[in-house]
């Protein structure tokens, strides 16, 4: 008991080990929060339309300012948490599952198709994403769910150059070779020992790339892809992006409204990396993720490898 | 080639698995009289090879995109190389400028950054991670919007819609090229560091020639080749930026022509700007290695 | 005589601060008179090293000296700043490093390094310094120099590159070469032939030369005057005629007995020095050579012998030997 809770400790402790570390997870909780309690408390506030009160500057009473309907651009923000969190929790499950899969099907047939399927992965990793998710959204009718599946699709092949890394470097180990010797079956193999191993990688990779998918999510809502606003809003359809694109199109009457959704996005995407970092140094000191030049990494959108 | 071959694929699926008829949708969006209306409709099916059994479809439309014929703009009823032509060179000198702000930004900040902390001055090293690690992972088109809005509304220093002029370049070009340039700055500091524990260095020391010249001729020629390989990953995240940096800067470029048609479904406008971009990462990546090998003296043997 | 070439007395090279500060060179005095080879030899850790690089200013990061004199060609360096010793030093003081593999930079030419110094401290064209390397290359017997001159390090051997670091010493050429073992990461049969080129220079263009190696044998064959360094200190200082003969310090006469002779009896044995040398942070009252001797007495641990003048030289031992061995 005793031992199991000082390691817990000492993992704490590490995680809050560095201010990047602590900014994680304060900023995290925060958003996590946000998204709950947001909705409840200014969902009216983000959808009650004032047409004597467009586009007014900030004041007390609407701290950035109105919108060109007259609501209230920070409660948009802040109500925005919610989706733009869902959206991204999304498309990191379906590039979490898919790249998973396809990662460990390609360790467990091995041989030239690893080998192929492992350039073909590469050559994903290296092109702009955004390039990739809008041509998926030109095939899929417009919307959120056609956003959420194709930074899905397009982040997935980042999953799978994790699992097939990780099951890289697990093959050569002593005790894998000895399973071998056992008699067990490539898949036995791929599902007890890589599928163990690159739990922590996955655990980090999940979180960095959660900022990510927040990002280029944001961007291509920002675009328009989000689809058409409806006459009767609700706030369930306010995500940071759509917020950006309106201060956008007002920059012009109202230019102070773009810092709110901006700093949000921003302060999002750097937190899950914060966070992952952090949570990677923890579970295994020697694991970093976020190198740059070594490992691949993915680019999204908005942002840069 | 595979990732050129892979885009036209897709863009030929997107077209035939977009619910409804792809040519009537194609030119919705085109007014003009019921005469005009049918020839447009015809061109867009014979454009689209849509009047051929589905395989000789695939075929003729991959045989046009070698031969870069992409027949006419649904929306605009002009040929798409004319399109092509009126916004590339937007786009081209973006993505320049942005290339040139990661490298002129990135070698001597990492240089210096590097010279300063080499074993010393702890608190700038932290100072440094933590600022290029925060912006370094701000999205161009957040770090474009915080830009229009201190430089050109609060300050007024640059124009707020495009006036023509290279000051409609530098906003842009240091929204896409800023990021990266600090994450490559990062790399070059590291690299630095390496350079200067290097016996060679010792070397140098030993000659009592002036910093300048060490920093010039010694470490310089041992960062470049690191910071051009990373520099060629961050080509590519680049051009996706330029892409979304585009609308929000209201430059008429591919990047921004690419989303409105595929918004209107313009499919022979998507389909070559898509490929274009998709080459021109191919491209650069070649390039990188080319540059590689001329920069390094290793490389250049083995070739 | 005339002026030395490098004079330094009571060198003390020490690392970190305060109570972690640990000194690893301590009173070392050395003078350098014009064209004679002096060589430093020792274990490693022995501090021999740290005293050549604090002699050439060369000192790793964290690394601190402190010299009661420290003149190079009647300039006192320690009164004159870090950056304004360039003039001074610069082409006058050359040094080669032990491994030509890492000190040569991978990414410039072998001439456009060698150029370096002459065309700073000379001011010559480009053209004339790629002359002059092409010239010094030749001296130093690399084949075909007009084309190697323009090859990166990769392209030459080590051998080769030990030569062009000798080249580039030559360049302008110096009043005084440091060379720091040499030929440590060498083949045995380019060992001699870079010994040699060592000599010649000396020889021919009346440079000094400190040559610092663990190998006594290499450096009787060269040297005119042998400094034998343990823990920090010079044990003892003595003409390399005379090392053979008339070497008085315990630590010398194992050093030579350590040499495998072929002219030697078969049945005398190799003499071994009985454990390892002393870590510079512990301190060692006495003598420190005195937990290995085979000559210890109880006057050897309680004090420290000063460097006293001997027949050949100046030896610090409390027991030195006499012809006995």
């Amino acid at each position: 008991m005793s031992r199991a809770f000082g390691r817990r400790k000492r993992w704490l402790a590490t995680l809050l080990g560095t201010p990047t570390g602590v900014a994680g997870v304060v900023l995290l909780s925060a958003l996590v929060i946000l998204a709950i309690i947001g909705p409840p408390i200014w969902g009216d506030a983000a959808v009650k339309s004032d047409f004597l009160r467009t586009l007014r500057p900030p004041s007390p009473a609407h701290p950035l300012g109105t919108n060109g309907s007259g609501q209230d651009n920070l409660a948009r923000v802040l109500v925005g948490t919610r989706l733009s969190l869902l959206m991204a929790a999304g498309a990191v499950a379906i590039s979490a599952s898919i790249g998973l899969l396809s990662g460990a099907l390609l360790v467990t047939v091995g041989g030239r198709t690893q080998r192929i399927g492992a350039t073909v992965i590469d050559t994903w990793l290296g092109f702009p994403s955004i390039l990739l998710s809008v041509l998926i959204i030109a095939v899929l009718e417009k919307g959120r769910g056609a956003i959420v599946i194709a930074i899905g699709l397009s982040i997935a092949p980042f999953f799978a150059r994790i699992t097939l890394t990780s099951a890289a470097s697990v093959v050569g180990l002593d005790y894998v070779a000895a399973g071998r010797l056992l008699g067990l079956s490539r898949r036995r193999i791929a599902s007890r020992y890589v599928l163990g191993t690159i739990v922590d990688s996955l655990v980090v990779a999940v979180f960095s790339m959660f900022g990510q998918s927040l990002i280029a999510i944001s961007a291509l809502t920002y675009l328009g892809f989000g689809g058409a606003r409806s006459g009767i809003e609700s706030w369930t359809s306010i995500d940071w992006g759509s917020v950006l694109n309106d201060s956008v199109r007002n920059f012009r009457d109202q230019p102070a409204s773009v810092l709110g959704p901006a700093i949000a996005i921003a302060l999002a995407g750097v937190a899950f990396g914060w966070f992952g970092d952090a949570l990677g140094r923890s579970l295994n000191p020697r694991l970093t993720v976020r190198s740059i030049g070594g490992t691949p990494r993915l680019t999204t959108p908005g942002e840069t490898a | 080639m595979i990732v050129c071959f892979v885009l036209v694929t897709l863009v030929f699926m997107a077209v035939r698995l977009v619910p409804g008829d792809p040519e009537r949708n194609a030119i919705g969006g085109f007014d003009g009289t019921e005469q005009q209306k049918e020839e447009a409709l015809a061109r867009a099916r014979q454009d689209l090879h849509l009047d051929r059994a589905l395989p000789i479809q695939y075929l003729e439309t991959l045989r046009s995109a070698v031969t870069f014929d992409f027949g006419t703009s649904f929306q605009t009823q002009q040929p798409v190389t004319t399109v092509i032509g009126d916004r590339i060179g937007s786009t081209l000198r973006l993505a320049l400028a942005g290339t040139l702000v990661i490298f002129v930004v990135a070698l001597p900040l990492g240089m210096i950054v590097g010279a300063l902390t080499n074993g010393r001055r702890r608190a700038l090293d932290v100072g440094f991670s933590g600022i290029t690690g925060f912006l370094g992972s701000v999205p161009p088109y957040v770090l474009g919007v915080v830009l229009v809005y201190l430089f050109a509304y609060t300050f007024d220093w640059f124009p707020r819609t495009p006036a023509g002029g290279w000051t409609d370049e530098v906003l842009p070009a240091l929204a896409v090229g800023l990021g990266p340039a600090l994450l490559l700055a990062r790399v070059v500091r590291v690299e630095t560091l390496g350079v200067l524990g290097q016996d060679y260095m010792r070397t140098a020391r030993s000659k009592w020639l002036s910093p300048v010249r060490v920093y010039l001729r010694d470490v310089l020629p041992n960062v470049v080749a690191p910071a051009i390989t990373i520099g060629g990953v961050l080509f590519s995240s680049l051009i996706g930026g330029a892409v979304v940096v585009e609308s929000i800067f209201n430059r008429n470029g591919l990047g921004r022509s690419l989303i409105e048609a595929i918004q209107l479904g313009d499919y022979p406008l998507v389909q070559a700007i898509a490929l274009i971009l998709g080459v021109t990462v191919v491209v650069v990546n070649t390039l990188v290695d080319i540059a590689l090998a001329a920069v390094d003296p290793r490389t250049m043997v083995r070739t | 005589m005339s002026e030395p070439v490098l004079e330094l007395s009571n060198l003390s090279v020490s690392f970190g601060r305060g109570d972690r500060r640990t000194t690893v060179v301590n009173d070392v005095s050395l003078c350098i008179e014009p064209g004679e080879i002096v060589g430093i030899v020792g274990e490693s850790g022995s501090g021999k090293t740290l005293t050549a690089m604090a002699a050439a200013d060369l000192l790793p990061t964290g690394a601190e000296m402190h010299a009661d004199r420290w003149m190079f060609e009647g300039h006192d360096l320690s009164r004159i700043t870090r950056g304004n010793r360039g003039p001074v030093l610069g082409g006058r003081l050359a040094v080669v490093f032990q491994d030509p593999m890492s000190s040569l930079n991978p990414a410039r030419t072998v001439g456009a390094q060698m150029s370096d110094v002459v065309r700073v401290h000379h001011g010559q064209s480009r053209q004339a310094a790629r002359a002059t390397a092409v010239d010094r290359l030749r001296e130093v017997r690399v084949t075909a120099p007009e084309r190697r001159v323009d090859e990166y390090p990769h392209e030459f051997s080590g051998g080769m590159r030990q030569r062009a670091m000798i080249a580039m010493g030559l360049m302008t050429p110096p009043a005084l070469l440091i060379a720091d073992e040499p030929t440590t990461a060498l083949d045995v049969t380019v060992q001699a032939d870079v010994m040699s080129l060592i000599a010649e220079l000396n020889r021919e263009h009346g440079t000094a030369v400190i040559l610092v190696s663990h190998n006594i044998a290499l450096i009787a064959e060269v040297a005119t005057r042998v400094l034998v360094m343990y823990a920090g200190r010079i044990v003892e200082e003595i003409d390399a005629g005379s090392l053979a003969t008339s070497s008085r310090h315990r630590y010398t006469r194992a050093l030579i007995g350590s040499v495998p002779r072929l002219d030697a009896a078969k049945d005398q044995p190799l003499v071994t020095i009985v454990g390892a040398p002393p870590d510079p942070s512990t301190i060692i009252g006495g003598c420190s050579f005195s937990p290995r001797c085979t000559h210890v007495s109880e006057e050897c641990r309680s004090s420290r012998p000063a460097l006293v003048e001997s027949d050949a030289g100046l030896v610090a031992c409390v027991h030195p030997a006499g012809d006995d061995l």
